[in-house]
This record gives C-alpha cells, structure tokens and sequence, in this order.
C-alpha cells in the first residue's frame, strides 16, 4: 500500500483552504476522498454498514461545521483529526448503546462477521474473524493502516504515539495474526500463508 | 520516509489491504452524495471583517492629536507662567517701575484672581518683595480694594 505522497497533501491542503471558506465542490472533492475509508474504518469496528453510514455523515457534519466555525487547527494533519473525530463518534455510539442494551436491534454492534459483501468472501472473513481475537490496540493500528489507508506517521498524530511504536506494534500484530491463521491449516493454505521464516532474527526498524 | 511492510508479511498485509478494499467497497453506492448532502449545510463560512470607509476613521486621530497639542501648548503656558494655570481674567494694569515689572504684576494679580485668598495673599507678599514698588502698603491696599470690588 502506498503512502499518501506530498502531492497528494497538498491537494487536500488545497481544497482544505477553500471548504474553510465555504466552497462546496471543494468539500465535495473531500468527501470523495474519505467518505469511504471513514466509512470502512467504523465498519472495522463491527458496525453493520446502516448505522457506518449514518456515524460517516455525522462525522463530516462535525468536520464541516468545525472547518468554516474555526474549529480545525491540527497543522496540515487533516487525516489524524478527522480519524479521530470518527473514532471519538463509534465510542460515543458504543456507549450510548451499551446503556441500551438492546440485543434485538438488527444494527446493533456484532463481533462476528456479518452477511455483508465484505464477509462473502471466505478468506477476508477468515480474516476477520482471526482479527478480532488480537488486543484491541493492535486491531486498531490494523484498522487504521488497512481500512483507513493512514500512512504511519498520520497513525502516530493520530494516536499520539511515536511512529516507531506504531512499526512495532503493527509489526507484532502482523505475527500475532500469523499465528492464529495457522492454528488452522485449512485457512492457512486457503489464504495462501507461506510458512514464516524463523531462523533469521526480524527487525522492528522501518525498512526506510 | 515510506514506512513498508517486512518482506515476510507482505502476503498478509496484502490480504489486509484486500480486506480494507471490501470494506470500503461495502457502502452501498451514492455513499459520496449522502455524505455531501447531509453536511453540506454546515458549510457556513465565518463572517468577513469587511472593511469600509468610516468617515471617523481618519477624524479620530486628528481630533486625539488636536487635544495632544492643545494640553501641550497649555502646559508650556502652565510652565512659562510658573504655577497652576489660571483662567482667563480681567487685568488691571499695575504701575510699576519698568515695563518687566508691569507684567510681573499684571500676571501676579492674574494669579491672585485664580487661587483662594489666603494663598492669594502669600502669593502676593512674595511678588511684592520682588517689584520694586516704593509703597508697597499701599498697592497692597489697593489690590484688597479692587478684589472687594
């Protein structure tokens, strides 16, 4: 996957200045960018794709009204703040429900595959499934490399952490899932898993 | 700096990226315009401090500067005179040796006019000294006079 380069940056930077000041197709070109990986971000934490849209929406009404309000002063770190604002929203959507506690709502929060077309596939729901039997802060930097498509260091503003940190943790999580694809050899072959090699020490240093 | 996956789990980080690619896909389609259309109207700009051309714009600084130069000028005349600055009052010219001491007691008498009595009179004893009037008792007599007046 590659990383958002500068260029890329500074056509959202562009459009950026002008949403700030009420230009609508410009807002409509951010959108367009980020709809979905917001959208697949909050789908990551197990929200059916009813109510993923419905916190998507949210989150760029909140995004809008901060930008031309003077509420957006992240720097050029658009990415981090508008992750974070959908982050903030599922937690407030998963407490809201847990006070609710109504098993019975058909869009109530699962932790097991749902019937949608991401889960159709045999292999990414094996996938799935193996990803949520990792700690919650690894699945999270998975998430957000993965659904999200955040390069590491919008991970490391995003979750104010050193970006070396985030390389190990996403590196560790990678093992982790490794393994418990292979505890079932079935899966392992099914999604094509080449035996880790294990006689040669790995480093945690970012290849770059 | 592009921070890239070790060798050894790029199959998985590319089944992850399969993974991420299906979840984005499973929006159902026109996400893009659901999204535009629900915030679109939070779009509001912030006001504009648009600028006009007040006709107090430039008054207000002359006016501050006319008053700078006034209570200036009046300090400089505070000063020249010595003392606490007095109003303007009728003058009565006093008779004395020579022209400097005229006016060093036309503005003693000035100042006599503008301080209370009392002072008035220490005032002018002291001024008095200061002229060389032959009869002092009787300017002095006389300027009683005029202020009963």
């Amino acid at each position: 996957m590659g990383v958002r380069g500068a260029h890329e940056q500074s056509i959202t930077a562009d459009r950026l200045a002008l949403a700030a000041r009420g230009d609508q197709s410009a807002w409509r070109e951010l959108v367009d960018i980020y709809a979905r990986r917001v959208f697949a971000l909050v789908r990551s934490k197990g929200i059916g794709a009813e109510l993923a849209e419905e916190i998507t929406q949210s989150v760029f009404a909140t995004c809008a009204a901060k930008l031309t309000g003077g509420g957006y002063d992240e720097k050029g770190r658009f990415e981090a703040w508008l992750f974070r604002i959908a982050i903030n929203r599922v937690r407030d959507e998963a407490r809201r429900r847990t006070r609710q506690a109504d098993p019975t709502d058909p869009v109530h929060f699962t932790a097991v595959a749902s019937t949608d077309s991401a889960a159709s596939d045999a292999p990414l729901a094996s996938l799935r499934a193996a990803m949520e039997g990792l700690p919650e802060r690894d699945q999270e930097v998975l998430h957000l490399r993965h659904h999200a498509q955040m390069s590491f260091k919008q991970i490391a503003d995003l979750l104010e952490e050193p970006v070396g940190t985030l390389l190990a943790r996403h590196h560790r999580a990678l093992q982790k899932l490794r393994t418990i694809l292979e505890r079932d050899p079935a899966v392992a072959a099914h999604l094509d898993l080449a035996p880790a090699a294990t006689d040669r020490g790995r480093g945690l240093e970012p290849s770059s | 700096m592009n921070h890239t996956t070790p060798p050894d789990h790029d199959p998985l980080a590319g089944l992850l990226d399969r993974l991420g690619a299906a979840e984005r896909a499973a929006a159902s389609d026109g996400l893009e315009d659901r999204v535009f259309e629900a915030s679109r109207g939070e779009l509001v700009p912030a006001p504009l401090g648009i600028r006009t051309a007040s006709p107090w714009r430039n008054a207000i600084p002359i006016a501050l500067a006319a008053c700078a130069v006034m209570a200036l000028s009046a300090a400089v005349i505070v000063m020249q005179r010595g003392g606490s600055p007095g109003p303007i009052a009728p003058r009565t010219v006093l008779v004395a040796a020579t022209p400097e001491q005229e006016l060093e007691g036309l503005l003693a008498f000035d100042e006599l006019l503008s301080t209370s009595l009392d002072d008035d009179l220490d005032a002018l004893y002291a001024q008095a000294s200061a002229l060389e009037i032959e009869d002092t008792s009787d300017l002095f007599g006389s300027m009683l006079f005029e202020e009963s007046m």
